[in-house]
């Protein structure tokens, strides 16, 4: 059962492109850069929801309302940041940028500890091992 | 991961990167979109564009031209094809087939080459299509004359060559009104009958061929007549001085 679930979230992206490429639904022109923001926002939320994995701290709730939310909210601020002149598509971007590197960088780093941490362990089991051997 | 969370955490984002794909590839549709379409091209590309599009397009009107004119070329061929045909049947180069009646004369008749025209006349008057006697054709060419054998008896010539008995008329035109025309009373067999004894058979047919004429279509002598132009625009003699005009140089 977990082993599956693992591969939930992976077979789930691959469906989701895969209907998308099907449909070959595309968005009016006038409406691209919303949805481009709102791609942003997703990807954003997404990298939060897997650094709070990483730091067990996840609440599905918490990431699905930010996920939508994150993303309307992107689109709808770009739109009118459009309606009163105001590029605020660029806020948006450079928020969400920010903090899309940011999480980056976090789950980045926690691998690379993870690994250390894990060779490390190995090799104090290995000299444990070796010294259990001498003794 | 947190207790109070009652999905495992794999389901959440599950549907998020579901609904993430989705975008993604939505969004990957519409740039592609964006980026073929001719806004966003360079301006030489649009040039280059144009320039293809420009060549194509002469390439298709002078296609178009070519095939406009192979198309009057193939009604100019079938109306001269139809026209050669009616000329054809008219001068009576062609063999033709239809009804209509055989005129047999046999050879103990003194027939004489005007009974011969009289008869062909009439089948005309009758509305006769096509008309040969012993298989020779008539034609606006045919010469139907008088000539005297080796034993100096009278004989009927038909184009210079002698017209051999029993002389057989054949014609083609509807075959009652054409035996009508012939023996009414007072008509021309009936003279034949009672002036010179000359007892013509007629009998009617569905079918009748009768064969091409032998026609010289080629001309030696005469040619088409063209009515002289009157040249307006001649230069003007030496001498003659024209108002308006400047004196050649």
């Amino acid at each position: 059962m977990k082993l599956k679930l693992i591969w939930m979230p992976l077979v789930c992206l691959i469906l989701g492109a895969l209907i998308g490429s099907i449909l070959t639904f595309s968005v009016p022109v006038l409406y691209a850069k919303y949805l481009s923001i709102a791609v942003l926002a997703a990807l954003d939320s997404l990298l939060g929801g897997i650094r709070a994995i990483l730091e067990h701290s996840f609440d599905g709730t918490i990431m699905l309302s930010g996920f939508f939310t994150n993303a309307l909210l992107a689109a709808a601020l770009a739109f009118l940041g459009d309606q009163i002149g105001v590029d605020l598509y660029l806020a948006a971007v450079f928020a969400f940028g920010l903090r899309l590197f940011n999480n980056l960088g976090y789950i980045r780093r926690y691998i690379v500890n993870n690994i250390r941490k894990n060779r490390i362990a190995k090799k104090q089991l290995k000299k444990q091992g070796l010294n259990d051997e001498i003794q | 991961m947190k207790s109070n969370s009652k999905l495992p955490w794999q389901v959440p984002l599950a549907i998020a990167l579901l609904i993430f794909g989705f975008l993604v590839t939505i969004q990957y549709n519409t740039q592609v979109q964006l980026n073929n379409s001719l806004e966003n091209q360079k301006t030489e590309d649009l040039v280059a564009i144009v320039k293809s599009l420009n060549e194509n397009r002469n390439k298709l009107e002078n296609e178009l031209a070519e095939l406009t004119s192979t198309y009057q070329s193939l009604d100019l061929k079938d109306s001269l094809e139809k026209q050669i045909e009616q000329l054809s049947n008219f001068i009576g180069t062609v063999p033709v087939i239809g009804p209509g009646i055989t005129i047999t004369i046999t050879a103990d008749s003194p027939l004489m080459n005007v009974d011969l025209v009289d008869i062909i006349n009439e089948l005309r008057v009758t509305g006769a299509e096509a008309i040969a006697v012993n298989d020779v054709r008539i034609t606006s060419y045919t010469s139907i004359g008088e000539g005297v054998d080796a034993n100096n008896n009278a004989i009927i010539t038909i184009n210079g060559s002698r017209l051999l008995t029993p002389v057989v008329i054949k014609a083609i035109g509807k075959p009652a009104t054409l035996q009508e025309g012939l023996t009414f009373p007072g008509g021309i067999i009936d003279n034949l009958n009672t002036l010179y004894n000359i007892y013509p058979t007629i009998k009617q047919s569905e079918k009748l061929t009768i064969p091409a004429a032998n026609v010289n279509t080629d001309p030696i002598y005469k040619k088409k007549y063209e009515a002289p132009v009157i040249d307006n625009t001649a230069t003007p003699s030496p001498g003659t001085n024209v108002i308006g005009q400047h004196p050649a140089i």
